[in-house]
C-alpha cells in the first residue's frame, strides 16, 4: 500500500458520497453505480482501492437471502467507520479546494459517529 | 440384447468389444459385459424409488453417463461400471463393502470421483495427479447434468454453468474429450442468464489476478442477473470491460499484453453507448 488515501478524483468523490449518504447501509455494486451516476468500469476499481485501504468492506449476502429467490448471490459494500470519517474529511476538502460550500451533511453527519 | 433390455442404449454405444474378454485380454470371455450388467442391477436396486428433477427414475442418470463415455470411444468396462455406480455411495444407503465385487480398480475410480466432489479438494483442472479416467467420468456426469439442467432451479443452473465454463471445459481439453468439452461449452453458455454480456465480461476478466477473478465474476453474474433489459445488461458489461485495466491495476496487477490480446479477441463484438456502462 503506497499511500493511505485514494486520489480524490471526481468519480472517487462521487462513490464516497454514495457510500456516505447512509453509512450504515450495505449496498451492492450496481446500486452504487446508479447512486454515483457512473459506469461499473469506473466504480469497481474505486471500490477495490477503497477496500484495500480499509475504507470500505464487502461481503457476500447470506445464502438464505438469494437461494430462496433463485438468483446468484450478490456482494454488498459498506463504508467502514474509519472510511466514513476520513471519507467525509477528504470530500469536504475537495469541496473547499473547488471553493464550493461544503454541504451540511458532511460537516454534521446525521447522528452517526 | 432384446428390446426391453434397459442396457440397450449402452450396449449399442459400446459395440462389440464389451462382449470380449476385457482390456488385458486375460479374463474369461463375456466377463466385462457380466460386470457391467451387474453394476446396472446394483445401481437400479439402490436408486429404486429415487427420481431426477425431471421426474425420470434416478438410474437413468448413471446409465446416461455410461452411454456418454461409451459414445466417446471409452473401451474400458471398469469405467463403465464406475459410471453406473457413481452416485450409489453418496446418494443411497449402499455401504462401500457392497461394491467390493467389482474389484479394486472400480473402487479406486469411485473413491477418486468422490474426492473430486470434496469441497476441500482441488478443482478438476488443477488435480495433476487425478486419474484421467476419473476426470472423464466427472465430465460425462456434468455433461448429462447440463443436458437436463432445464429441470433445475435457475440459481443452481447458473452456478453450474459458470463452474462448467471455468473448470470443466478446460479440463475436457486436457482429458482429450474435445467433443464433450464443446458440448459442455455450448450448454453452459446457453444456461447463463444474459449469457452474451457475461461471456464478454468473462473474457475481459482474464486480466484480473486469479483469486479476484472468481470473486468479481460471481459478483457481476449476480448484477447482470438483476438488470432487467438486455440492452442495459450489454451496457453494464461493456462498461466493466472498459474498466478492467484499472480494476486490474487497483488489485495490483496490470499486464498490457494480456489486455491487448483480450481486446483483440473482443473487438467488434461490443457496442458501447451512453447510460450505465
Amino acid at each position: 500500500m503506497k499511500s493511505n488515501a485514494p486520489r480524490m478524483t471526481l468519480p472517487t468523490q462521487a462513490v464516497l458520497r454514495a457510500l456516505l449518504a447512509d453509512p450504515a447501509r450495505e449496498r451492492y455494486g450496481l446500486e452504487l453505480c446508479d447512486l454515483a451516476g457512473l459506469p461499473g468500469g469506473t466504480v469497481y476499481p474505486i471500490l477495490a482501492r477503497l477496500e484495500r485501504l480499509g475504507w470500505v468492506e464487502s461481503r457476500w449476502e447470506e445464502p438464505s437471502a438469494h437461494e430462496e429467490a433463485g438468483r446468484p448471490r450478490r456482494r454488498y459494500y459498506r463504508i467502514t467507520p474509519d472510511g466514513a470519517e476520513r471519507g467525509r474529511d477528504a470530500v469536504a476538502r475537495a469541496y473547499r479546494s473547488r471553493r464550493q460550500p461544503v454541504p451540511a451533511w458532511l460537516l454534521h453527519p446525521g447522528g452517526t459517529s | 440384447m432384446n428390446r426391453g433390455d434397459p442396457l440397450r442404449p449402452l450396449l449399442r454405444a459400446a459395440g462389440e468389444w464389451l462382449n470380449g474378454d476385457g482390456p488385458d485380454g486375460d479374463g474369461p470371455a463375456g466377463e466385462p459385459l457380466r460386470l457391467v450388467r451387474r453394476a446396472y442391477e446394483v445401481a437400479a436396486h439402490w436408486h429404486d424409488g429415487q427420481r431426477r428433477h425431471s421426474g425420470d427414475p434416478y438410474v437413468t442418470h448413471p446409465l446416461a453417463v455410461a452411454v456418454i463415455l461409451a459414445e466417446q470411444g471409452v473401451r474400458d468396462h471398469e469405467i463403465l461400471c464406475a459410471a453406473l455406480l457413481h452416485d450409489v455411495l453418496d446418494d443411497t444407503a449402499c455401504p462401500e463393502a457392497e461394491l467390493a465385487e467389482f474389484g479394486e480398480d472400480v473402487m479406486a475410480l469411485l473413491r477418486g470421483f468422490r474426492a473430486l466432489d470434496d469441497p476441500g479438494g482441488l478443482p478438476p483442472d488443477r488435480r495433476d495427479l487425478a486419474d484421467e479416467r476419473v476426470l472423464a467420468l466427472k465430465l460425462a456426469d456434468r455433461l448429462h447434468n447440463l443436458r437436463t439442467a432445464r429441470f433445475l432451479p435457475e440459481a443452481k443452473r447458473a452456478r453450474k454453468a459458470r463452474e462448467t465454463l471455468e473448470l470443466y471445459v478446460p479440463a475436457a481439453g486436457r482429458a482429450g474429450l474435445e467433443q464433450v468439452g464443446e458440448e459442455l461449452r455450448r450448454l453452459a453458455t446457453a444456461n447463463l442468464p444474459g449469457n452474451g454480456p457475461y461471456r464478454l465480461v468473462r473474457a475481459g476478466a482474464v486480466l484480473l489476478p486469479r483469486h479476484a477473478r472468481t470473486r468479481y465474476l460471481e459478483e457481476w453474474l449476480a448484477e447482470l442477473h438483476a438488470i432487467p433489459g438486455r440492452r442495459e445488461r450489454r451496457r453494464f458489461a461493456a462498461g466493466l470491460l472498459l474498466g478492467m485495466p484499472s480494476l486490474a491495476a487497483a488489485l495490483g496487477r496490470w499486464d498490457v499484453t494480456r489486455w491487448a490480446r483480450a481486446l483483440r479477441a473482443l473487438r467488434g463484438r461490443i457496442g458501447t453507448g451512453p447510460g450505465r456502462g
